[in-house]
């Protein structure tokens, strides 16, 4: 019956495995995303900064008196940036909970707390013993028995037999009582957690599939606004140099084989930059992907092969032999 | 060249990029500098009919950021409290475990009782 509970206490909070390792894929999945859109956001403002310097120039060689470098627009201010990040470290936070949360069965407080309680079993034992023994299966220290034979001056002899409970529990016990409560605060955390968490995720989960949605659009007209500044200003410099090439300009040639030689190194940062802004809108649909995974997970109510519950079962029994061999032997 | 409506439906936005795209190539194949000039005069208008369109989205998913960002603050602010209920476990333990050492040290200390 005791090892049945165990077993069923370990039955139950292995099922939490997968979902763990669907949340640390999601963080996982989430950290490039938060990163390079950080950077993809400051690259276009710096990127379309550097164009309105080249349309100054132009403004200028045009003598266009409306022009006001003061009045150059700005593609996204501080406030929308910030609308941005503060929305993706949200959803950082987001992932990082959902990782503690379902890691929360291999607690170090419950081990130690669970330590403590089997450690401090001494004489107090002895009373709780042999009803935490019924339920845990495991056998106490054996009491000792005495035999006592007086002899009286008369030649009486008379022969008395006491028993003695034993004063502490053994180690094997200890051992064996804080291993079974370990598994009892796994279980309830796990109550907790299965209780709680899958309705917070699955409702969590369309509004991360929009903002995956928006982030990808984002990120795309980003990589058109991008594409057409690196346009404008290759196509300027192009413009420059044909002009100084213009009889009676008399350029200085290494200036003019400089300005020249700009031009292959703007097309590959178009490029690298057109590579970048692609890579990270996958990551996006990754992340969108990761998080849905993770919605039907928490949805399953037989999610795994017997195979591979047993497979839980084991590591999550390894988990606990682990605990139990770390107790102390005496 | 008139200001289109912003924002722009799909089909005019597909021709004003088709067009875009056809000035960027010329650019691209001619070493002329009149035609680059002119080009270079008339591509930004395209341009920016494109970039008003693109500021446009941009400034409404700034919106949608916003309203997201109380959706999954308050996810958080649930779990949480998850967490707390998750610690108060682990913390009830360490408490049995001091009621049990407490307990104990007194039946050391008084045998009898």
């Amino acid at each position: 019956m005791a090892a049945m509970l165990v077993f069923g206490l370990l039955v139950t909070g292995c099922s939490l495995t997968p979902l763990a390792k669907h949340a640390t894929a999601l963080s996982a999945a989430i950290a490039p995303v938060v990163d390079q859109s950080a950077a993809a956001y400051r690259d276009a403002v710096a990127l379309n900064q550097l164009r309105a310097d080249y349309e100054a120039v132009v403004a200028y060689e045009n003598k266009d008196a409306n022009y006001d470098p003061r009045n150059t627009p700005v593609l996204l201010s501080q406030k929308d940036i910030q609308a941005r990040l503060t929305v993706l470290a949200a959803l950082q936070v987001y992932s990082k909970s959902l990782v503690e949360i379902t890691k929360g069965t291999d607690s170090p407080e419950l081990d130690a707390a669970s330590k403590s309680v089997g450690s401090n079993l001494t004489s107090l034992g002895n009373d709780l013993a042999p009803s935490i023994e019924s339920v845990l299966g495991i056998a106490a220290t054996p009491s000792s028995t005495t035999t006592t034979t007086v002899t009286t001056v008369s030649g009486a002899t008379s022969t008395t037999t006491s028993s003695t409970a034993a004063t502490t529990l053994s180690p094997a016990v200890r051992n064996g009582i804080s291993t079974g409560i370990n598994a009892l605060g796994q279980f309830l955390v796990y109550r907790t957690v299965e209780k709680e968490l899958p309705g917070k995720i699955v409702e969590m989960d369309p509004h991360v599939q929009n903002l995956c949605n928006v982030l990808a659009d984002d990120i795309q007209t980003l990589q058109g606004l991008e594409s057409r500044d690196y346009d404008r200003i290759l196509d300027l410099e192009k413009q420059f140099i044909l002009d100084d090439e213009k009889p009676g300009k008399h350029v200085n040639p290494q200036e003019h084989r400089a300005e020249i030689m700009k031009l292959p190194e703007i097309a590959r940062q178009q490029r690298e930059a057109n590579e970048k802004l692609a890579s990270l809108r996958e990551a996006i649909n990754k992340l969108a992907r990761t998080h849905h995974a993770l919605a039907i997970e928490v949805q399953r109510d037989n999610p795994e092969t017997l195979k591979e519950k047993l497979a839980e079962l084991a590591d999550v029994g390894n988990n606990l032999g682990k605990f139990y061999s770390s107790l102390p032997a005496n | 060249m008139a200001t289109p409506t912003i924002p722009l439906s799909p089909e005019v936005r597909a021709a004003y990029q088709d067009l875009y795209d056809k000035m960027q190539a010329a650019l691209d194949s001619t070493m002329d500098e009149a035609t680059i000039e002119a080009l270079n005069a008339w591509q930004p208008e395209v341009d920016q009919v494109l970039t008003k369109d693109d500021l446009y989205k941009l400034n409404a998913d700034t919106a949608v950021f916003d309203a997201l960002l109380q959706q999954i603050n308050d996810t958080n602010t649930g779990l949480k409290t998850l967490q707390g209920q998750i610690a108060s476990i682990a913390s009830h333990f360490a408490m049995a475990a001091d009621i049990i050492a407490a307990i104990d040290k007194v039946l050391t200390l008084v045998p009898g009782v």
